[in-house]
């Protein structure tokens, strides 16, 4: 088993619209998979999905090695925590008490819960009732029942929502530490490429429902290479220049760009223009920002 | 079994006991004033009055509570969106029965109260009149029955609505379809759930000139409480079905 989750066609419609389309997730054993995507690209219909809480229109779902279906779902969930988008809690009791119920159903042993309340930080906060929490606690209740019983995959849909700053920052390392310390596999949603490049090992993008990018995360760092942006003051003829001598470069905001060259080259370039009269103004390295590969995969802007 | 020690740490601080006691307590008291208004000749028959008395005010009181009570257990699953992460830890069709099966505990445990409130009023009062045993299990049985498939109504309701308004209000407006049902044409009152309450007492009432017994007992409605159990298993079925169908 080298992917703990894997889907194949995994499609979802509602109406004639398709809010996941053949979505071929592979989410590898031990990694932290950062699934990314803007609003309402199909991130909580998939992982839905995956647990089997919705019925895929087509497709399937292998997860922890084994076809998921009816029959065998609450057995490989027994092997699984999760938090799906809003935290689930019954606010009329406690947190610890809120816990007590996930592990009798969970069937596992009752020092779980002093565990999991110290690994979120809730330990003052589990004798008070659920309903008078704050939005960040009860998001901690959530990763805390969801983290009951040390489950070998973790499906966390926006895990970093309504926390503070630092309480973000803390998610973040918490779960980035999940691997190693328990030998977790996690996967995380998130619209945030900045927070996923922080902690996932893997990243799948999905956009309009669509798988558009899965891979390792250096992978996308990769596609994030040094190019060479030229501007002059006299751009067309520069453009003219440039395909006389059969020399590829790509224009980008009025920049001509080109792919990084052998320091002479860029020197016999520059030379060439400015034998033919055109003033340059500026030669710089740039490198593409994770987030303009993420607005250029997807077309869209992203909150950051 | 785990399900149901969840199912009952769920009820805490909830005061189910509360909801059922208080009209537990109305219905006593109402038995002592009207007994102790009844005359010397009547005492020979005050469980038959007693029994036929509290069937009616079944039909007025246990509608309302049944939706409340269905409302407290349901809601908090509402409130708190937890069938996303229950669906996750059981199947999804067993939160729906064990709701119900908690439900009918706590129905079993009120309609045995109420017999015993009954026996109680007979005792204080001394009642010359035997309780027989098939008078006491055929009250058991049907008051038992009724109400859970009342709590299973109102268990749809609350779980298909998430605004509680809706189970509520079918509880009042049973009360008086229950009431008014008895005055319909046959075969209609055993289409109405919340008019059995009355159809399975053994007893009946008749007017007569004072001072002379009123109500005098019928044999048991055995095929009335069959289709009764029919009407159950459809609703049950449906309600399941609904259920499982909504997409969490
Ligand atoms: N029950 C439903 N009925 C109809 N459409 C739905 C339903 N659930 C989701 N959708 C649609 O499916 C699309 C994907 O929704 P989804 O909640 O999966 O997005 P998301 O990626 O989780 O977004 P967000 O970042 O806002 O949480 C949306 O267009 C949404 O409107
Ligand atoms: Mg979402």
């Amino acid at each position: 088993m080298n992917y703990i989750i894997e889907t194949k066609m995994l499609s979802k419609q509602y109406g004639n619209k398709y809010s996941v389309k053949q979505l071929d997730l592979r989410v590898p054993v031990g990694s932290v998979y950062g699934f990314l995507g803007p609003n309402g690209a199909g991130k909580t219909t998939s992982m839905k999905m995956v647990l089997g809480l919705i019925k895929p229109t087509e497709g399937n779902v292998r997860i922890l090695g084994k076809q998921l279906c009816e029959k065998n779902r609450i057995t490989i969930l027994k092997n699984t925590g999760s938090l799906i988008e809003s935290p689930s809690y019954y606010g009329h009791l406690t947190g610890g008490e809120n816990l007590e119920i996930v592990r009798i159903l969970k069937n596992v042993s009752k020092s779980e819960i002093g565990n999991v309340l110290k690994i979120v930080r809730l330990e003052e906060e589990q004798h008070k009732k659920v309903k008078n929490y704050s939005l960040g606690m009860k998001q901690r209740l959530g990763l805390a029942v969801a983290l009951i019983g040390r489950p070998k995959l973790l499906l966390l849909d926006e895990p970093t929502n309504g926390l503070d700053p630092a309480g973000i920052q803390e998610m973040r390392e918490l779960i980035k530490s999940l691997p190693q310390k328990y030998g977790m596999t996690v996967m995380v949603s998130s619209h945030l490429l900045s927070e996923v490049d922080q902690m996932a090992t893997n990243v799948g993008i999905i956009d309009n429902g669509e798988l558009i990018f899965q891979d390792n995360l250096s992978l996308l760092h990769q596609q994030a290479s040094k190019k060479i942006h030229i501007r002059t003051l006299d751009q067309v003829k520069a453009f003219e220049v440039l395909n006389q001598n059969a020399i590829k470069y790509k224009v980008e905001q009025e920049n001509i760009v080109l792919p990084i060259l052998a320091e002479i080259e860029v020197a016999n370039i520059v030379s060439l223009l400015v034998e033919n009269g055109i003033g340059i103004t500026r030669v710089i390295e740039k490198q593409k920002s994770l987030e303009e590969i993420f607005i250029s995969l997807t077309g869209k802007q992203v909150s950051l | 079994m785990k399900l149901l020690t969840t199912e009952i740490k769920k009820t805490r601080y909830r005061k189910i006991w509360l909801l059922l006691l208080v009209p537990l307590a109305i219905q006593g008291i109402w038995m002592l004033f009207i007994t102790s208004h009844t005359n010397q000749a009547q005492l020979n028959m005050g469980y038959s009055n007693l029994l036929y008395f509290m069937s009616t005010m079944n039909v007025i009181i246990i509608p309302i509570v049944m939706a409340m009570l269905a409302s407290r257990l349901c809601d908090i699953e509402n409130k708190g969106n937890t069938l996303k992460l229950l669906y996750t830890l059981e199947e999804k069709g067993k939160v729906f029965d064990y709701k119900l099966i908690l439900g009918s505990i706590y129905i079993l445990g009120f309609t045995i109260l109420q017999m015993i409130c009954i026996k109680l009023v007979g005792g204080i009062f001394k009642f010359t009149q035997m309780l027989e045993t098939h008078m006491w299990i055929e009250f058991i049985v049907s008051t038992f029955t009724v109400s859970v498939i009342l709590f299973l109504i109102h268990q749809i309701l609350s779980f298909q609505f998430k605004n509680q308004v809706a189970c509520l209000t079918v509880g009042i407006g049973g009360t008086f379809f229950g009431l008014f049902s008895m005055f319909f044409p046959a075969p209609f009152p055993y289409f109405i759930i919340w008019g059995y309450y009355s159809i399975l007492s053994g007893f009946r009432f008749r007017n007569v000139p004072a001072g002379v017994m009123k109500v005098y007992e019928i044999p048991y409605k055995t095929e009335a409480l069959f289709f009764l159990a029919v009407l159950g298993i459809i609703i049950y079925l449906v309600g399941k079905k609904l259920f499982l169908r909504r997409e969490v």
